[in-house]
Formats: structure tokens, sequence, C-alpha cells
């Protein structure tokens, strides 16, 4: 049987989230420039703008009282910040040149590093890919990083608003106004508490998109002006966790191969990667396509009996996982063809991971992310001192030249079919990857196609998984405790899904989801329906990009990273 | 109706305390600062004090090092219209000297409410509001779940919990100092109008050591320590009879309780 997650459409209307300005002006708040996401995108444009606003009073007098407000749904900035990490400093190069490499917050420069190819009992050295070089680059924790860029931020005079959802989109006459915020104070059905506050509407000049990987308006965006891309976008999931260790890890380690199957029929690929943070501390974690065929994948359970191989149980041992040291989210996968077809709408920018800009082999986003937000920052604010009308399509669109012009547009093209290669199992993929890089793109050429995740077939295997031993290893309710989640349990549902699924799909969703969100309910007629437990949910997106869709819920909600 | 709000900026929760490694005190560097959840409630009783009056004014007054002011601004966020920040920094107050300081500024402002927190959820020593209260010779009644002003605004209607479901009434005259518990209403979100508003509303800035006039805590700490970790539980399965005798005999001598 053909069983797609996509035959199962969530109950979500892109124009429930869409709206005009709302007519009770006190429920209007100007600010100059909007941008929603305190991630290392709408940091860094925050950041440039505010530098840019400096050398120029009297256009920063023009952007009102609060000239850079930044949304952030968070509980602070930080919070839902997730990533390996690797970064490549050349951002931050330019935007503090006054600061030194030892300034910025990164645990430190990647000194040595090995890729491995796995099976069950052993490990095979393998030459370090060219795209996946990473000399001159710093380990770091992304969580923190957010921290460092926001009080940057704010004493560049940026205003931060945590705990604060984008929840619609402001658009009238075709031009994105700015944003509405999420209401707070619900209760499960939707009433009003005592305690409840409304959204307000976000009035801005320009409005930054930089919601990272799956942004509910940036989606909602996209959708609504139709500027989809040739590809579909499509996501990996990452699970990653932070642990103490006993000795020092002295390099960067990625693997490929097991705990993942080659075949073509699990279309299985990802990979693996471990850190070091400083002397007693490491990352590590498992990324794996969600264009896998299995509904009895759980890459969060997949990550723990990978803990257990030789090479990962050497570098835990006599270690502990930190207590708030687990975590898990999307990376958006698709490349150069799942780019959207502009980057900036009348009105609007769309920045880093929420437009897709991370570089599959290589394994990096956040230089680019950065970089986008820097030249956000740079168009907007040539638009202001040349006194241009950002409501129109012509002007923002020399972000999109801008774009085009960087090294973001040159690595992303590149490798735009090195991702997709691998739709036909590991070895070709491999084989392709490796002519492509030899070739920077030439060979093949041309346009891979890619499905979208939720249209990948589904079959129910039977994975078995480790028992967790709650040392090593540890069940998903665990994990989702260690991600400091403390959502407030009373709210409206905002996972969007259709409950009444078949098997495999219903099968699919529970295995997938790494913080047990989904489980089986049988109602008193007798149907199986899928339950949701939506203040369990970290915010991974895995469940947008397998057939369903992720709302903003209440403002603080989900994780509360520190060390991700 | 002038009301103030002693509020403290304590750690979240949910942090893990971390002692420092020479026991001086706790390690500060991982912790989240929170407003003292009680002192929340305080601060939306009173302004709905100040909402059923239809004027007055909140006052927001917090003893503690510049840090604290975030949490200030929270409450200035939530409708608070000032704040006066008592900077101790460099100095360690105990719950007494933080009274004198305290009791010290209040009466320059003549207010006719103060409302405190039933207790701070870091030191939980439930000590600063009474100690006020003693200083300046004012009613204080500990705890409270709910506040209703008279007609003639010269009074309030306080109702205490005590044990067993009872509930104790009182009605106490102005100017009086009120410690809030986990009331009827929960604090309101700050609206974002608000948290705008909040970062130009004034904040006052007084220092500790100029209000002590040479008054010294009572309290020196020597040491501290972590509660021990607390152990596994214990199932015991069985006939009921059997559980029952084992688990009587368990109480006796391993718990010692019974």
């Amino acid at each position: 049987m053909n069983d797609t997650p996509s035959q199962y459409p969530p109950p979500f209307q892109v124009s429930d989230y869409v709206t005009k300005l709302t007519s009770t002006p006190d429920k209007q708040l100007p600010v100059g420039v909007l941008i929603v996401g305190a991630g290392p995108a709408g940091l860094a444009a925050a950041i440039r703008l505010s530098q840019l606003l400096e050398t120029a009073p009297e256009i920063k007098q023009s952007l009102g009282d609060f000239p850079i407000a930044v949304l952030e749904k968070g509980k602070y900035p930080g919070a839902h910040l997730l990533s390996g990490a690797v970064i490549n400093p050349i951002a931050f190069r330019k935007l503090f040149p006054n600061l030194k490499e030892s300034d910025f917050p990164f645990y430190g420069p990647v000194e040595k590093e090995s890729v491995y190819f796995l099976t069950a009992k052993n490990s095979f050295p393998i030459p370090v890919p060219p795209t996946m070089k990473n000399h001159g680059n710093f380990a770091a924790s992304l969580s923190k990083v957010g921290g460092w860029l926001a009080k940057k931020a704010e004493s560049a005079g940026v205003t931060i608003l945590p705990e604060t959802t984008g929840s619609k989109l402001l658009v009238e006459d075709g031009v994105v106004r700015g944003v509405r915020t999420g209401d707070k104070g619900r209760d499960r059905n939707g009433s009003p508490l005592s305690n409840f506050e409304e959204g307000v509407d976000m009035v801005a000049q320009a409005t930054i998109l930089a919601e990272g990987t799956q942004g509910h308006l940036t989606q909602t965006a996209i959708e609504h002006f139709k500027i989809k891309g040739p590809n579909p976008q499509i996501y990996a999931l990452g699970v990653k966790e932070v642990w103490e260790v006993a000795k020092p890890l002295d390099r960067v380690i990625h693997t490929m191969g097991w705990p993942l199957r080659l075949g073509k029929k699990y279309g299985e690929f990802g990979g693996s990667f471990a850190y070091p943070l400083g002397k007693d501390k490491a990352s590590l974690g498992l990324v794996v396509g969600l264009d896998y065929h299995d509904a009895s994948l759980s890459v969060h359970d997949l990550f723990q009996e990978m803990k257990c191989h030789p090479i990962f149980r050497k570098i835990l041992e006599g270690g502990k996982r930190l207590d708030k040291g687990w975590g898990a989210k999307t990376i958006p996968e698709g490349g150069f063809y799942a780019l959207p077809k502009r980057l900036s709408l009348p009105g609007a920018l769309l920045l880093g991971d929420a437009a897709g800009f991370v570089n599959v082999p290589a394994l990096k986003g956040i230089h680019y992310a950065m970089w986008s937000g820097m030249l956000a920052a740079e168009t907007i604010f040539e638009a202001l001192r040349g006194k241009k009308d950002l409501k129109s399509a012509e002007t923002l669109k020399s972000y999109d030249t801008a774009v085009q012009k960087s090294f973001i547009w040159k690595d992303l093209y590149q490798v735009r079919n090195m991702r997709q290669a691998f739709q036909w199992g590991f070895v070709p993929g491999g084989i392709l990857a490796g002519m492509m890089t030899v070739t920077k793109g030439l060979f093949p050429g041309g346009q891979f196609r890619a499905k979208a995740d939720s249209e990948q077939t589904l079959f129910l295997g039977n994975k078995k998984y480790v028992k967790p031993d709650n040392k090593y290893t540890f069940d998903k309710l665990s994990s989702t405790y260690a991600s400091g989640n403390r959502s407030r349990d009373s709210q409206p549902n905002h996972i969007k899904i259709s409950q009444d699924v078949s098997e495999v799909v219903g099968e699919a969703w529970i295995h997938m989801c790494p913080a047990n969100v989904y489980e089986w309910h049988t109602t008193p007629e007798g149907k199986k329906q899928i339950q949701l437990n939506p203040s369990n949910c970290i915010h991974c997106g895995a469940i947008t990009a397998k057939g369903g869709r992720l709302t903003p819920p209440e403002g603080g909600s989900g994780p509360e990273y520190t060390e991700m | 109706m002038k009301i103030a709000v002693l509020l403290k900026q304590t750690p979240d929760t949910e942090t893990k305390i971390k002692i420092k490694s020479d026991a001086s005190g706790v390690d500060e560097t991982d912790i989240k600062w929170i407003i003292n959840t009680y002192d929340e409630y305080a601060v939306e009783e009173a302004l709905r004090l100040k909402e059923a009056v239809g004027t007055g004014e909140v006052v927001i007054v917090t003893a503690g090092i510049k840090r604290a002011v975030e949490s200030m601004r929270q409450a200035l966020a939530m409708g608070a219209d000032r704040g006066i920040l008592i900077d101790t920094e460099g100095l360690t107050l105990d719950s007494y000297t933080a009274a004198v300081i305290l009791a010290k500024v209040l009466p320059n402002e003549k207010f006719d409410i103060v409302l405190a927190g039933k207790q701070a959820v870091d030191d939980d020593c439930v000590q600063v509001a009474h100690g006020v209260a003693t200083l300046l010779d004012w009613p204080c009644v500990w705890p409270i779940e709910h506040i209703e002003l008279s007609g003639d605004k010269k009074s309030v209607m306080v109702v205490r919990p005590v044990s067993g479901g009872t509930k104790e009434v009182f009605e106490v005259g102005l100017p009086t100092i009120l410690c809030c518990d986990k009331g009827e209403h929960d604090p309101r979100y700050a609206s974002l109008p608000g948290i705008m508003k909040a970062k130009t509303k004034p904040i006052q800035e007084l220092k500790a050591a100029d209000l002590l006039a040479g008054e010294t805590p009572k309290v020196k700490w020597v040491n501290f320590s972590l509660p021990p970790d607390r152990q596994a539980g214990k199932i015991l399965k069985g006939e009921p009879e059997q559980v029952c005798a084992e688990l009587v005999k368990l109480l006796r001598e391993e718990a010692k309780v019974i």
C-alpha cells in the first residue's frame, strides 16, 4: 500500500494566519524594523542595523521610539536554539571588527578532525571529504551564542521581546505590514483565563522573518505570496545531547553508515557528530533525513543505541549527560533548488534557516544565517537612506541581488544536487556526491528532483531499540525533561494534525517524535485515533515536515536550552 | 491609593543550585533570575487594588544588586508605575538588616498599603516583612489569599488560610503590611505595550549603606551544603498481609517513624 502522510492533510489554512491590521488603535504597536526570531540571523540583522543607524541619527529618529524590535517565542534568547555546532567565524569577524577571536562565544578552535564509516561493531576512518573540512572553525553551543548576541543587540539599543510569538502575518494591499503577536492566557479550549492577554499588531516599516527552521510566519508568507522554490523543502531531524566527559575529546568527529541502513528501501540519509566543548564537555548527536521510509524509525532511540558503539562509548565513559543536556531540532536540507523563488516580499525579507540557507555537505548554516541578516540590514538601511518606499516589491529586491552575489549563493549552488543524490541510496549517492565535489557541481549538473518528506511512502518495519539504562541511554520522557521544557499544560493545542490516520502514518509520527507528543487512543466508539500531548512539544518541527503543521504555542513555552 | 510591593529577585525555582567550591555561598554563574514567586502574586494584588480604586500608584521597592532591575522592569511591565532600588552592592544583608533599610525608605513615601510575598523562595526565611512591620509599628497579616478595600478606603478586609481549611477574616487599619500567598488571581502577563513602556518608567536608586546607620547583620553564614541526594524508593511486593507486615517493620526499623 502506498501510504504517505500527505494523504492526511492537517486542519490548517494559510488564510487563517494572514490578516489585515486591527482597527483598534490601542492594539497597534508601531516599531521601526520588526525582526521575528532572536537567532543568529535575526540578531545579526538587528546588530548590523543598529550599527548603521548609529551613523545616521536622522534615519534612526524616523523609525520612532523603538527603531528595532525582535520577537522571540522562547523564554529567553537562545532557549530554542540548537545546533552541533562547528561555526565558521566569518560573520562574527565582519560584524564585530573590534573584537578578537577569543572574545567570541566559542569553546575553541577545531584542532583535529576525523570522519569514520561505522558498522555495528567497528569504525573505519575515511579521508575527510573536502566539503567537511573544519580548519579555522570553532566549536560552540548555539544557545549560548544566541544569548551572547542578544546582549550585544540590547546594549546597542535593540528591543528584544522574549516569550512573544509571531502568530499572524499582517498583510494589506499585498504588502507585509508587520506581525500580530500570539495571545496569552487561554485555556485548553481557547477560552480566556483571568489573566488573558490579547496579542497586539506590531506594525513596522519592514519585517524581517528570521524564524529559523519551519518558521510559522515564513511558511505562511511563502504559501500566501506563492514563492515556493522549484523543489519542495526537505528536512532532517537532529537529536543532540551535551555530556560532561571524564577526559577531554581531542577532535571533531563525524560518522556515516551505522546505525542508519544504507539500502534504497530505507532511504536513511544522515550521520552523527561529536564535538569537544572545552576540556570537560562534549556535544554529540545524530541527524537523519526525514525522507526515510520505515515508520518504526525513531531518531531519538537510534541515537541512544548509537551512544553504545565503542567509538562513542569511549568518549562518554565515566561521564554524565547534563541535567539540561538534551534537545532536538529539524534542519532544512533542500538546498539551492528548495530556496523560495524570492527572498524579499513587499515589506518583508526572508533570512537564514527560514529561507533554507543550509549547506548539507558542509554541515553549515549559522554563518549563512548571520551573513543574510547583515545583508538584510544593509538593504533596509540603504532603502531608508535613499528614502525609497519599503512597501514596493522593487525596493527590497536588492536583498535578493545581495544574497546572489554573496558566498551564500556560490556555496549552495556548488552543492545544489548533493543531498538529492542520496535518494538512490548511500553508495550511488556517495559516488555522485564525490563527482560533484571534484567538478564543483558541474557534473552531472541540472536539477535533481526531490519529493517532500510528507510524500515519501512509509512501511511499518519492526526496528528494535536498546532498553534505556538511565546512565548512558535514556527514554524519550526523561530526555524531554532534560530539554528544560515546562510548557503550561492548560493552553490550546498548537499542533495541527489529522487525528484519523492509517496505522503506518500514526506509527511513523509516534516513533519520529523525540518528545512523546503522539500516542494512540481508542475513542468510546472503538476507533483508533492519534492523541496529542502538546505540552511535551519541543518545537523541533519534524511534524510539519511529515504531514502535520506546527503553529506557535503560547509565548515562553517549549524547551529552555542553555547548552544546545 | 499608594501601594508598595516589596519585591525580591530570586533564582528560578527550576534552577539547579550549586555551592561554591569553598562552601562560602551559592555559585550564581548559571542561575536564571526571576521575581520571587509570591512577590509576583503581591504585584498582581497591588495592581488590582489600584484598578479597583481607579487612582493611585504602585511602587516596586527592591533591596538588591543591579541585576534585580530586570525583575523590577518585569513588574513595571505588568503595570506598576515606578521603582525604588536600594542598591546592596558590596553588602551582605540578613533579614534584619533588609528590614532596617526598607523601614527607612517606606515611611518617606506615605504608603497606604505595603504588599509582599509570604516568603522568598530562595532562603525561605519569612522574616523581612514582619521585621519591617515591627520597626514601623504597623499591623501585619501573614499569609493572605484575599484582600478587599473597605468603602471608606481606611481599612482592608483580608482572608488568611489556617490549617484544616479554616479561614480567618481580619479587618486591618491602614497603613499595613500584608504578605501574599498564592491567591485567587494568577499574575497577569505583561502586555507588549506594557513591556515597551516599562523600559522608560523611573527607577530611583538609593544606597543601602547610607540607610543602615551602623546596623549590622544578626546572622553569620558559616557554611553552605546541599541536602543529601534523595534515596530511591522501595516497592514491596507480595500478599497484602506480608506487605503490611514488611511495611510496618520498615517504618519502625529503617525509617524510624513509628
